[in-house]
């Protein structure tokens, strides 16, 4: 072997020695100088070819080539697995405990009785019924006389009123009022559900308030039936609770309505086993609902030969009791964080 | 009302169990609210008669009792001292019970065994006395189990107010008829008179027939007054009537059965035996049977005897022609009130029975003779004497009974089902209704007890409950839709709601109605606690408590006492409501206006390891507010508020927007001694009100976008040096002006107090972005709008530029 080929080699294997115990970015780019530079060891190797007899100079030159190739290599070989080592290390000191609480949003949050009045809306909505919304201060005229109530009614039982100024004006027992305000100002076809504040004059308990929430509902139009408030009662149900829920249907007196009905539903809370809030029957008496009372219509210039309707009535603190297991009316309007703030 | 099952067997083979009779009538809209079971309870109780009953050797007031059960003998030891030998008794034996809980066990009482023990009525429930062991008929089966003679279930009914008729055990047992197709067999009325006609003896005036328009007077001779037999005392305790004596009770007894009340004078008593049925006249009292002396209402209808008033027609007779164990002769009412006077009578004496809660339905005026009729047979039976013949009758006949005419098409388009001619006819008969057919059209006449029907909707009904409504199919309405008339407004404060619960805050309802000093508590300057109630707020008629008996006029203080209440257990609390608020004046309705109101107390962040730890202050409120304003895309102004009387005068501010004069609302610091009045002492409580209908009214439907510009903005910082009580909005806007349309964004991002800065000024940093929507622009371009903003704020701000 030539003596340039011995010096090749040697500087060669010194080289990739020495690149192993670089053990930083300076150290590297010293090593790159030293052997790769302009003035670098395997640069001044390079140039002593030059000196060789022409015969010699080709593969010499090929192995200084090579060699370059190597070095290079095991430089950028080198460099990466730093770099690797680097960030690793980098990664590994950026440790976090990733059990810490996360940083609060600010969230607010509805009460209960409005994430419960929109789902009611929603559903009806999706029926083809509009919202209306009418005066929490009414008129005795269509909180009850249109309604079929005149003064001194035994149904007045029915309803414990506020009177403001009696016998006149009082706060709204139900929604009811709306339907004759609305067929009042417009005509058939009616689809519309009415939600509201009501007050009566009842003493409070765990499922008696004195203010509440009603959703009113009014359908007039030719040939509607009791079948079809059955439907909309019952895709109601199916909807707001889920979709096999039972339902019943019995017979129950309002004065505004003929026939009425009352409709129960399966108890949401032990679907129909029986339990403490259904009074182990099974059965909820969700709402009061009937056909449209001739009187009534006849009451708002509606002819009772030519179109029919039907009504229904339910309140919101009832549905939202049942569906999240409220047990006691009177923590809606207690307005505890404690309790609102489990519904946002 | 109560209904016993062994009651109700009297009228009507029962076709079924007292569950399923429950159910029926509650489906078909007789509502049983409950099945009461009498004796299903009772274990090992037996039927007995005592042979011997003996002092206690070593105790007073206890006996020995040694009673016969038919196949053994047991030895009773009882503390009663109404038992004499050959009663009839009911024993629990050792081991039994008469309801759910400890057993009766043999025990010794000073060394005499007792091996059961000896019960009272009150115990067997089966009547009031607690005192004294129930005796009963000397023919009761000794030794048979007590279950089989006296066992019973009872229906308990909650009526509604329509259905006067079922009043009556009778009027039960015409529903069940219907239900199951069962015969229904009415009460026996007959008995022998004594040929002296009623009219003879006793005479009746009806002054005021409106009020009255049915007044039937019977008449019996020579009754004797005795307790009742213990069948009828049984009956009446179930059903819930204490018995008083054999007449009285006979009266009670027809009330329950037919739903009649009827009342039992002693005619002796009565002046002339005449009856006068007037209105009280002025100041006349009457002390009712209860023992209460009553200053009668003018209007009131009384029962009169030739001088004085006998009687609250329908509701209660007086104490002085009360019967009593001297009465011989008895003249029986069996009247028809009008419903109306019954009821303002009963309401304004704070009276009510179970005569005026029938009447106050309104009543069948065909009905008294029967009642009558049955009384005075049941009376005779019970008490002897003689029956005058027939009654006395005042009564001008009213119309014929009222006819339907309808069609089975009728129905099923109201119902949506179809019922065949029979099926309607099987429905209605029982029921009392005659029909008459002729082909497709039937008459149906009404009967006399049914006022409540009136129209081809309520014959639908009757066929649709008593067929069920079960039976109904369910379909959908077919019709059009009615054309879509959107309410803006309900969308858009839906919007709101949102948008403040997404801001952080929880929407609470707090009661429309407050006391009557809450709105003088929100004004700072005026004396507290108040001299007088608030002039403003509508009063309620008749609230329930005195702190609630106003219509509110804002929701300001049940806000605060909310916050107030959520303070004991939160360190912040962040709330909203929406609701309406009522506004003078109240006729012909007084204005609901529907309000916005925010408060807020507390830290500005849950407390957590890397919490914000600040207080709430104004600008947070600003902020909630801000965003109600921005989801509606209407423009917010401030400006420092003057005399708003809840709020600290120098951290309140007027609520606007732009191009519109009208104040929306007010919003700052809740004055202290505001706060202090609502129980929230040192605390900062932030809040704002405002009319959220005004706000809604002016939100923009409609959102235009503008074009994103191409050319690159030009920034630069600038720090202003101004007087402190130059605010920032007009800094802002001298800065905008003076640059021109050039300075597209002007942003606050630092407001620094305190040295270099002098004394009672602040400095105001501004981030300037320009942007020309044409060209990139030039620096010299930029130099000179600065050098413009540079001299407006000098000149007109008195303010300088840091730096310079």
């Amino acid at each position: 072997m030539a003596a340039i080929d011995v010096a090749l080699r040697g500087l060669t294997d010194r080289a990739l020695l020495e690149l192993t115990r670089a053990g930083d970015r300076s150290a590297i780019e010293a090593w790159r100088t030293g052997y790769l530079g302009r003035s670098g060891a395997l640069s001044l190797h390079m140039r002593s070819i030059g000196q060789l007899p022409s015969e010699e100079r080709p593969a010499a030159g090929q192995a200084a080539n090579a060699a370059k190739d190597t070095l290079e290599a095991a430089f950028a070989a080198r460099q990466r697995e730093l770099e690797e080592q680097a960030l690793d290390q980098r990664l590994e000191s950026e440790h976090i405990d990733v059990t810490l609480p996360g940083r609060p949003i600010h969230t607010g949050g509805l009460h209960p009785i409005t994430h419960t009045l929109r789902r009611i809306l929603e559903i009806f909505r999706d029926m083809g019924f509009q919202v209306a919304e009418g005066p929490e201060v009414e008129l005795d005229w269509y909180n009850f006389q249109a309604l079929n109530i005149p003064p001194e009614h035994p149904a007045r039982d029915m309803w414990d009123t506020f009177y403001v100024k009696p016998p006149s004006i009082l706060l709204r027992t139900h929604t009811s009022p709306m339907q004759a305000r609305i067929m009042e100002r417009t005509r058939p076809p009616v689809r519309v559900v009415v939600p509201g504040r009501c007050y009566r004059y009842e003493g409070q308990d765990a499922s008696h308030e004195w203010m509440f929430y009603q959703v009113e509902g009014l359908a007039v139009d030719k040939g509607l039936t009791m079948a079809d408030l059955k439907g909309v009662l019952v895709a109601f149900a199916r909807r707001i609770f889920w979709p096999e829920i039972q339902t019943r249907f019995r017979c129950d007196y309002f004065p505004f309505v003929e026939p009425g009905v009352e409709m129960s539903v399966q108890c949401p809370l032990c679907r129909g086993e029986g339990c403490r809030v259904c009074k182990t029957t099974g059965w909820i008496e969700l709402l009061g609902a009937g056909m449209v009372h001739p009187r009534v219509l006849r009451n708002v210039g509606y002819d009772p030969d030519v179109v029919n309707g039907f009504a229904f009535g339910m309140g919101a603190e009832r549905i939202a009791m049942v569906k999240h297991g409220v047990d006691d009316i009177r923590s809606f309007y207690g307005n505890d964080l404690r309790f609102l703030q489990q519904f946002t | 009302m109560r209904v016993p099952l062994g009651w109700l067997r009297e009228y009507i083979d029962l076709p079924a169990s007292a569950d399923d009779i429950a159910e029926r009538l509650t489906m078909s809209g007789t509502e049983v609210a409950n099945v009461i079971r009498v004796g299903s309870e009772w274990d090992r109780v037996v039927i007995g008669q005592v042979q011997t009953i003996t002092p206690h050797e070593h105790a007073d007031n206890l006996f020995v009792a040694r009673v016969n059960l038919a196949r053994e003998q047991v030895t009773l030891v009882t503390a009663a001292s109404n038992v004499r030998a050959g009663d009839v008794v009911s024993v629990v034996r050792a081991g039994g019970r008469l309801a759910a809980g400890p057993r009766v066990e043999a025990r010794s009482f000073r060394g005499v065994q007792s091996n059961g023990m000896l019960c009272s009525g009150d115990e067997l429930g089966i009547s009031p006395e607690k005192q004294t062991i129930y005796v009963l008929e000397a023919d009761a089966p000794i030794g048979a189990n007590l279950r089989d003679y006296l066992g019973d279930e009872v229906l308990d009914i909650e009526l509604t107010p329509n259905r006067p008729d079922c009043l009556g055990i009778v009027g039960i047992a015409r529903e069940v008829a219907a239900l199951f197709g069962a015969e229904l067999r009415m009460p026996h009325v007959d008995q022998p008179n004594d040929g002296r006609p009623a009219g003879d003896v006793v005479r009746v005036f009806v002054d005021d027939p409106d009020l009255c328009p049915r007044y039937t007077a019977g008449y019996v001779n020579g009754v004797r007054i005795v307790p009742s037999p213990q069948w009828l005392q049984r009956r009446l305790h179930l059903a819930g009537i204490r018995s008083i004596s054999n007449v009285v009770d006979a009266t009670n007894y027809v009330m329950l059965e037919l739903g009649q009340p009827l009342h039992a004078f002693d005619a002796d008593r009565l002046q002339a035996r005449t009856i006068r049925v007037r209105r009280a006249r002025a100041n006349e009292r009457l002390t009712t049977i209860d023992g209460v002396e009553r200053v009668l209402p003018t209007d009131a209808l009384v029962i009169a005897d030739a001088e004085t008033p006998a009687a609250l027609a329908g509701i209660m007779g007086g104490s002085n022609t009360e019967i009593s164990e001297g009465t011989r002769r008895i003249l029986l009412e069996s009247a028809t009130f009008d419903r109306m006077s019954v009821r303002q009578t009963s309401r304004a004496l704070r009276l009510v029975t179970e005569a005026s809660k029938r009447f106050d339905k309104g009543l069948d005026e065909e009905l008294p003779p029967f009642a009558s009729r049955r009384a005075l047979a049941l009376i005779r039976e019970l008490a002897g004497g003689s029956v005058a013949e027939g009654l006395v009758d005042v009564w001008r006949p009213r119309d014929a009974l009222r006819t339907i005419a309808f069609t089975a098409d009728d129905l099923a388009a109201l119902i949506g089902n179809a019922y065949a001619a029979e099926q309607i006819e099987d429905v209605l008969r029982p029921l009392g209704f005659a029909l008459e057919r002729d082909g497709e059209r039937t008459t149906a006449i009404v009967p006399s007890w049914r006022d409540d029907v009136t129209d081809k909707a309520d014959i639908a009904e009757e066929v649709a409950r008593v067929t069920g409504y079960d039976a109904i199919p369910t379909t959908l309405p077919r019709g059009e839709l009615p054309s879509p008339a959107d309410d803006p407004g309900l969308r858009w404060r839906e919007v709101v709601r949102s948008a403040l619960a997404g801001a952080g805050l929880q929407e609470v309802m707090t009661y429309s109605l407050i006391d009557p000093y809450a709105v003088s508590k929100l004004d700072a300057g005026a004396p507290f606690p108040a001299t007088g109630p608030d002039e403003g707020t509508i009063p309620i008629h008749n609230p329930m408590t005195i702190d609630r008996s106003r219509l509110r006029t804002t929701l300001l203080p049940s806000l605060f006492a909310t916050v107030a209440a959520n303070l004991r257990y939160q360190n912040r609390v962040l709330l909203f409501e929406i609701a309406h608020v009522f506004l003078p004046p109240l006729e012909p309705l007084p204005r609901e206006e529907q309000r916005l109101a925010i408060a807020m107390a507390g830290r500005r962040s849950p407390p957590t390891w890397n919490a914000d730890t600040a207080p709430i202050d104004f600008y947070d409120l600003k902020a909630a507010v801000e965003a109600a304003f921005r989801i509606l895309h209407v423009p917010l102004i401030l400006a420092d508020a003057a005399n708003v009387p809840w709020l600290h005068p120098g951290r309140s501010a007027v609520l606007r927007t732009t191009g519109d004069d009208r104040e929306l609302g007010h919003l700052g610091q809740v004055h202290p001694r505001v706060a202090e009045r609502f129980e929230m002492e040192g605390m900062e409580i932030y809040a704002a009100e405002l009319d959220l209908d005004a706000l809604m009214s002016l939100a923009a439907e409609e959102i235009r976008v503008r074009p994103l510009l191409r050319y690159p903005a030009v920034e630069r910082d600038l720090a202003i040096i101004v007087d402190g009580r130059v605010s920032h909005e007009r800094v802002a806007a001298a800065v905008q002006a003076a640059a021109g349309p050039l300075l597209e964004q002007i942003t606050l991002f630092d407001v620094y107090q305190g040295a270099p800065v002098p004394e009672g000024h602040r400095s105001l940093a501004y981030s300037l972005s320009f942007r020309s929507p044409e060209r990139t622009l030039a620096d010299d371009e930029v130099a000179t709008a600065m050098a413009a903003i540079e001299h407006a704020v000098t000149a007109q701000l008195a303010a300088h530029v840091r730096g310079r």
